[in-house]
């Protein structure tokens, strides 16, 4: 964990919000190799690469984990994400370790909606009706979970936010005020699989 | 070049001319006998009486009060931490894990400690309630679990300690820590997220962890014994709530402390069958090893979210005739408390009294204090039900102020409010809201034509009646009091963003004064060269601005109040 003590002009908070995790890990590998191979530094990015060592954020390509109840765990199949249910909450899984990359900071949801109330926005990210999104807040930071009468809304239970799953995850209800990052999926073989990377910031701004 | 180096020169004696000056170590003997000059102590003193001694604003003067400075903190959500005032250095915490320091009497910055809040965390409120002073150093809980210890004059970080764990367990902390007798005490927040409260000790120089006390009992410890010992609900206790969330108070005389802690998990006592000690407590504890020595609980088997999490202000108070030591407290389930507090820690009921209208409780035993329930008012797994004071209660943590001139406590309360919620049984996972509740239907209701839901209350704490009162037609109040020597005390809380002074005597309006937000921080006060200040932080945020989202859907107030925090300042003008 780093901190930062400043002496002088105020800083700009918004500066803190960079992706945390994703920084301590490069600072962690960068460390490795200064120990390893300082001559070769700079390589030492690709070669961790190389070595088949991936970070525990999300990437293309990885699949889909039950975060908990009687599946927990295992891989979600796109017949698992049912129209009408409750949004699931999955971690993302490394498809060749099969490791499941649990962390809040990649807690995510996966709801399938009619494919007819898809917006353009969204319709080329969604996956047979299945769409994907970040299930940390963007108030406070609590799991998204919550059911709503609306079968295109997921609500947070902690203050009760609410967004638009069929249109890019917009808040249609406060006090969050910046939408849910959507994570483009597609169905291979299959499997229900993630294509892209996250469209936005996750969590709340600071 | 010569010249130019001269000018370089100047400069550099220039700023070092405007450095703070030194700092003033802060000794146990000095938060035993705080100096009226400064705000050591989050409530001002060990009692907990958010009182300061100094005496120049007088009702006769207030209406002179001016700004003196002012400064941004550049961090919205709520500011529920006092500016806390050693000398020079006056500390400020916010949300989002910052600490700033500035001159205490021109408002020149200091010093920003920033942590970084870890990508993922969730919290149900984000904000701070203050800093702890011990020696050279300020002491500050974060959001994600830390409490951590910072050089006084340079902010640099000295050492931190694992307090909770906010990514598996849920807990996060928005509590200003206590220091006694050279130790740091702090717990966590996540009674929503079942968590099992406790507060912990740290060593102030190092850090090192030093006991823990658990608000619930294991089994086989005193107090399991109310708790469920089998059944469906028999591991209950392991994610039981209660959490201690509020810095507690001390008695410095006997070496007790006093900690109150919070609401049941889930909020539906039926899916807890029992007492629950020590639920919606206030708890004594011996403070060199965290033994309870006693306690008292408002009441048994909470189902309402009323939390005891606010440690009662310790007086002494007037019992058929004689002055004895005692324990005062206006409580979330909208009782205010008369207590008897012994050398030992031992407390026992004396007198509770509704400040505010509460349907639940029928009668409140006179021997033990403990309340009948009006079942049809009690929510339950599947059951619905309305409870009125709603969950927020009679007061929620904002706090209470008692000045020893008046012998009045100073209450600010909510009224004419209730809740209607229906029980369910709801997983516990990481960071997930477990309260056994839908967020959808957390229906808060005013009463239809009501006159006022927030205000201030006085009391005489010897006649124990209540002596005047102001009322918000427009507003509830989340403004901790601040009672002073001069009979004049402050509180902001209102919706309208303002701060103001008011008559301790008769409640009399003195001053007001509009700040950028709404004001959810306690006063402090504070005096440079025998000159007086008062301090207070804007910055509305978490519970009040969500409360305005629901008034605004019912009674057609402002949707918000403008969010971002500032530090303000102010002292009689010329």
């Amino acid at each position: 964990m780093s901190n930062n003590t400043e002496i002088g002009p105020l800083a700009n908070p918004e500066s803190m919000d960079a992706s945390q995790v994703g920084r301590r890990e490069f600072m962690q590998g960068f460390a490795v190799c200064g120990c390893v191979a300082a001559s070769t530094a700079l390589l030492c990015p690709s070669a961790a690469s190389a070595e088949g060592a991936r970070t525990s954020k999300l990437q293309p390509g990885d699949t889909f984990a039950f975060m908990s109840g009687d599946k927990e765990g295992q891989l979600v199949r796109p017949e698992d994400v049912k129209v009408g249910e409750a949004p699931l909450l999955v971690y993302p899984r490394d498809p060749a370790s099969e490791k499941v990359l649990a962390s809040r900071a990649n807690l995510l949801m996966l709801k399938r909606v009619d494919v007819k109330d898809l917006d353009p926005s969204t319709a080329p990210h969604a996956a047979d009706g299945i769409v994907a999104y970040s299930a940390v807040c963007t108030h406070e930071g609590c799991p998204i979970s919550g059911e709503h009468e609306n079968p295109r809304f997921a609500t947070c239970n902690c203050h009760g936010s609410t967004f638009d799953l069929s249109n890019n995850g917009k808040v249609v209800l406060g006090p969050a005020t910046r939408r849910l990052a959507m994570l483009p999926v597609t169905i291979t073989d299959g499997s229900l699989v993630v294509s892209g990377k996250l469209n936005g910031p996750i969590g709340p701004p600071v | 070049m010569k010249l130019r180096l001269s000018v370089a020169a100047l400069a550099l004696i220039a700023a070092t001319s405007v450095q703070a000056g030194d700092y003033k170590p802060v000794t146990e003997s000095r938060l035993q006998n705080p100096e009226p000059e400064n705000w050591l102590l989050t409530k001002g003193n060990y009692a907990g009486w958010s009182y300061s001694p100094l005496d120049q604003i007088t009702p006769a003067n207030a209406a002179k009060l001016k700004p003196v400075w002012s400064a941004a903190t550049g961090v919205t959500s709520g500011h529920e931490a006092p500016a806390i005032v050693n000398g020079d250095y006056m500390f400020v915490a916010t949300a989002h894990n910052n600490v700033i320091a500035y001159d205490s009497k021109t408002g020149r910055f200091l010093w920003r400690y920033v942590r970084e809040t870890p990508e993922g965390l969730g919290a149900l409120h984000r904000t701070n309630r203050g800093v702890a002073l011990w020696g050279d150093k300020v002491y500050v809980g974060s959001i994600d679990c830390m409490l951590t210890a910072l050089d006084a004059k340079t902010g640099k970080m000295i050492w931190e300690a694992t307090v909770c764990d906010w990514e598996k367990e849920s807990a996060y902390i928005t509590s200003a820590p206590l220091a006694v007798k050279g130790k740091i005490i702090i717990g966590p927040s996540g009674g929503e997220f079942g968590v099992r409260g406790f507060i912990k000790a740290f060593d102030a120089e190092t850090g090192k962890l030093a006991w823990t006390r658990y608000s619930v009992p294991a089994p086989g410890e005193a107090g399991s014994e109310t708790w469920p010992q089998d059944g469906q609900w028999k591991d209950a206790w392991k994610n039981g709530g209660g959490t201690m969330w509020m810095p507690g108070n001390y008695d410095v005389k006997n070496d007790v402390i006093y900690w109150g802690v919070g609401n049941g998990a889930p909020w539906l006592g039926d899916q807890r069958p029992g007492d629950n000690l020590y639920l919606a407590s206030v708890v004594s504890l011996n403070p060199d090893n965290g033994e309870l020595v006693g306690h008292f609980q408002y009441h048994w088997n909470d189902s309402w979210d009323w939390a005891g999490m606010n440690a009662p202000t310790l007086v002494d108070f007037n019992k058929n005739g004689k002055q004895v030591p005692g324990l005062i407290s206006a409580q979330r389930n909208g009782v205010l408390y008369w207590l008897e507090r012994d050398a030992k820690g031992g407390i026992k009921f004396d007198k509770g009294v509704k400040y505010v209208k509460n349907n639940v409780f029928t009668s409140i035993d006179e021997k033990t204090g403990r309340p009948t329930y009006n079942e049809a008012h009690k929510p339950g797994t599947g059951k619905t039900a309305t409870y009125c004071p709603s969950l927020w209660g009679g007061k929620d943590w904002p706090y209470e102020a008692y000045s020893p001139k008046t012998g009045r406590l100073y209450v600010p309360f909510n009224d004419n409010h209730c809740m209607t919620l229906t029980g369910m049984v709801q997983p516990i996972l990481p960071g997930q809201w477990s309260a056994g509740v839908d967020i959808k239907r957390l229906d808060l209701k005013v009463d239809d034509n009501f006159k006022y839901v927030g205000g201030l209350q006085a009391w005489s704490v010897d006649e124990r009646n209540e002596v005047w009162r102001q009322i918000y037609a427009h507003s509830w109040n989340f403004g901790s009091i601040l009672a002073t020597g001069g009979g004049v005390m402050f509180v902001g809380g209102t919706n309208d963003r303002m701060f103001r002074a008011y008559d301790e005597e008769n409640g009399k309006l003195l001053w007001e004064f509009p700040t950028p937000s709404g004001i959810i921080s306690p006063p402090s006060a504070f005096s440079i060269d025998g000159k007086q200040y008062i301090a207070v932080v804007s910055g509305y945020g978490v519970d009040a601005q969500w409360i305005q989202s629901k008034m605004h859907e019912q009674a057609g107030w402002e949707k918000s109040v403008p969010e971002g925090g500032s530090v303000w300042v102010f002292a009689l003008g010329d």
